[in-house]
């Protein structure tokens, strides 16, 4: 192994010092944020989860009532040096892939404010792929228990390791914020039933514009990302269709998770007076050639705020536009010896291409008991499409696809 | 049938003074006594303490004064200027601070550290209750 250099040991070294002399003019604050929450699910042969990639277990099979679900707690440390150099970081302590809490770094960058109206980041930002995206995880800052997973899980990648850029223009009373960015990810997933180890994800040359005008009490904004995304574990089922010919092959190129050309759209009309609001966000995806294909998914939120009250509906629903089944293999034209095993794996691949997609009908009410506290129950009633397991992992053998189950949250969220 | 319609129209004026008069104090958005004028719509009032711009109308900074949390001039001056109430200001701020997208204005202690931290910078800009109000502030126009 290659020594390494001192002066590269030399140089943190010496932001470290830089930092601390140019904190000495500005100010350092400590914040955090933090959810508790219980939820059960009618389902007892899967398991419900938010983050259905990188959970290893939740409600309904695992759990009667899990509080692994919607529980997390992060801190985050604010730097600024001067009006034009701040820095964040936050870390967030959650169920994660290796079913620990151990904490890991939701956002840690640099921002340089060139004048009060346009910024550059460098570091880790999470993704703003729809309107709460970026602050999913702080339950306190929105309505509901839970964002409408049919649409906030459209896009795997959470976070975003390189930069971005941010505008804002001024028309009268109304604004218009374009921010682009660029960068990569690393991910890592649970182990499964195909893929026996933790699985490492990758999102290269990642790019995407969002655009947010702000009128009175409204809000439309339009998102575009891509991305190329590689989901190590997942591929390694596919690699085994290369083993027969150019039939094989023919698979493997239609539906690998190898390097997988990613492009999604967005689009989110928000109405917010303040006394009520209501809120559509839509957005289409296509993952191809990959088992994961097109996807389309929106979803209609109101709430009503009385008093200390808001209580509110969701309806959510998701489709899958591209292929959700294919004959696989000809086993004919497979060595007898190797039939068996052939007919596992076409078995395995339409266990891939099946749909993801659902509706869900959630009512809800948060309740603001004191200051920076909430309290929030929400019933969501969801019904997978024909031969979907939906969201939920741990699949047991008497689940049965296309059902339909009910989950019952509670939840109290806070911020300090 | 004219004499109904506007015993009418005085009984609703009457609830209404009932409904705001007592109980809310009248808070005003005020400047500096150094700016020799302020005339902002409520919108823009809201935009500048939410930190959706950072600018007066003529394009020089305006910095923002909270009152502290909880209290009752801060209270209503968010239900008047902004349409929202205390727990939806913080649910705001904490979009935006966990994030890395802004943070909430500094706060004065009470409305005569407000009227000084105003005297004191010409770009700032707070709000007390009207009859708290003295040559050290000057009232913001509503502009509507």
């Amino acid at each position: 192994m290659k020594k390494p250099n001192p002066t590269s040991r030399l140089i943190p070294a010496a932001l470290l010092l830089y930092a601390g002399s140019a904190l000495a003019a500005g100010s350092l604050s400590i914040e955090g944020f933090g959810t508790f929450g219980i939820v059960h699910s009618t389902q007892h042969s899967a398991d419900y989860t938010t983050e259905p990639w990188y959970n290893p277990h939740g409600a309904g099979y695992s759990q009667n009532w899990s509080p692994d679900v919607d529980s997390r707690f992060g801190l985050q440390l604010d730097a600024t040096f001067n009006p034009k150099l701040s820095a964040v970081l936050q870390v967030v302590s959650e169920l994660r892939y290796d079913n620990t809490y151990t904490p890991s770094v939701e956002w840690a960058n640099v921002k340089y404010a060139f004048t009060p109206d346009s910024s550059m980041r460098f570091g880790r930002i999470v993704m703003a792929t729809f309107l709460d995206s970026d602050y999913r995880k702080i339950g306190y800052a929105y309505p509901w228990l839970r964002p409408p997973l049919e649409v906030y899980n459209m896009m795997p990648v959470d976070y975003n390791d390189g930069m971005d850029a941010t505008f804002r223009f001024h028309f009268g009373e109304a604004t218009n914020t374009v921010k682009g960015f660029y960068g990569s990810d690393n991910l890592k997933s649970p182990a499964s039933a195909y893929y026996p180890r933790i699985a490492h994800n990758a999102a290269r040359g990642s790019w995407g514009v969002f655009d947010t005008f702000e009128s009175g009490s409204a809000t439309i904004r339009l998102a575009y990302e891509q991305t190329t995304l590689t989901l190590d574990g997942v591929n390694s089922f596919f690699e085994q269709f290369r083993n027969f010919g150019p039939q094989g092959l023919a698979i493997y190129n239609q539906y690998n998770a190898y390097k997988v050309p990613t492009i999604f759209w967005g689009a989110s009309a928000k109405y917010d007076p303040g006394k009520w609001f209501v809120m559509s966000e839509a957005g289409k995806s296509s993952l191809m050639p990959s088992f994961m294909g097109r996807q389309f998914a929106w979803y209609v939120s109101g709430g009503y705020r009385v008093k200390a009250f808001t209580p509110y509906a969701i309806y959510a629903k998701s489709k899958k536009l591209s292929a959700t089944s294919d004959p696989g293999l000809n086993l004919a034209a497979v060595p007898p010896f190797l039939q068996g095993y052939a007919a596992g794996l076409n078995a395995g691949l339409n266990g891939f291409l099946a749909p993801i997609s659902s509706s869900t009908v959630s009512l809800g009410m948060r309740w603001d008991f004191m200051s920076n506290v909430d309290l929030k129950l929400q019933f969501d009633h969801t019904r997978l499409d024909a031969g979907s397991p939906g969201l939920l992992i741990n699949l047991q053998p008497g689940f049965v696809r296309g059902s339909a189950y009910n989950l019952f949250g509670a939840a109290v969220d806070w911020v300090f | 049938m004219k004499r109904k319609r506007y015993l009418g129209l005085s009984f609703f004026i009457y609830m209404l003074s009932l409904n705001g008069g007592a109980a809310k104090a009248d808070v005003v958005a005020v400047v500096s006594a150094k700016r020799p004028v302020c005339a902002l719509s409520r919108h823009q009032v809201s935009d500048i303490f939410l930190g959706k711009t950072v600018r007066f109308v003529n394009g020089e900074i305006a910095t923002p004064i909270d009152l502290p949390n909880g209290s009752a001039e801060r209270n209503e001056f968010y239900a008047k200027f902004s349409g929202r109430s205390e727990a939806q200001i913080l649910a705001y701020w904490a979009s935006m601070v966990f994030t890395g997208r802004g943070r909430p204005p500094r706060e004065a202690q009470d409305d005569d550290e407000m009227k000084n931290l105003l005297d004191n910078d010409p770009h700032s800009i707070g709000y007390i209750e009207r009859d708290k109000m003295d040559d050290r502030v000057r009232l913001c126009k509503d502009i509507q």
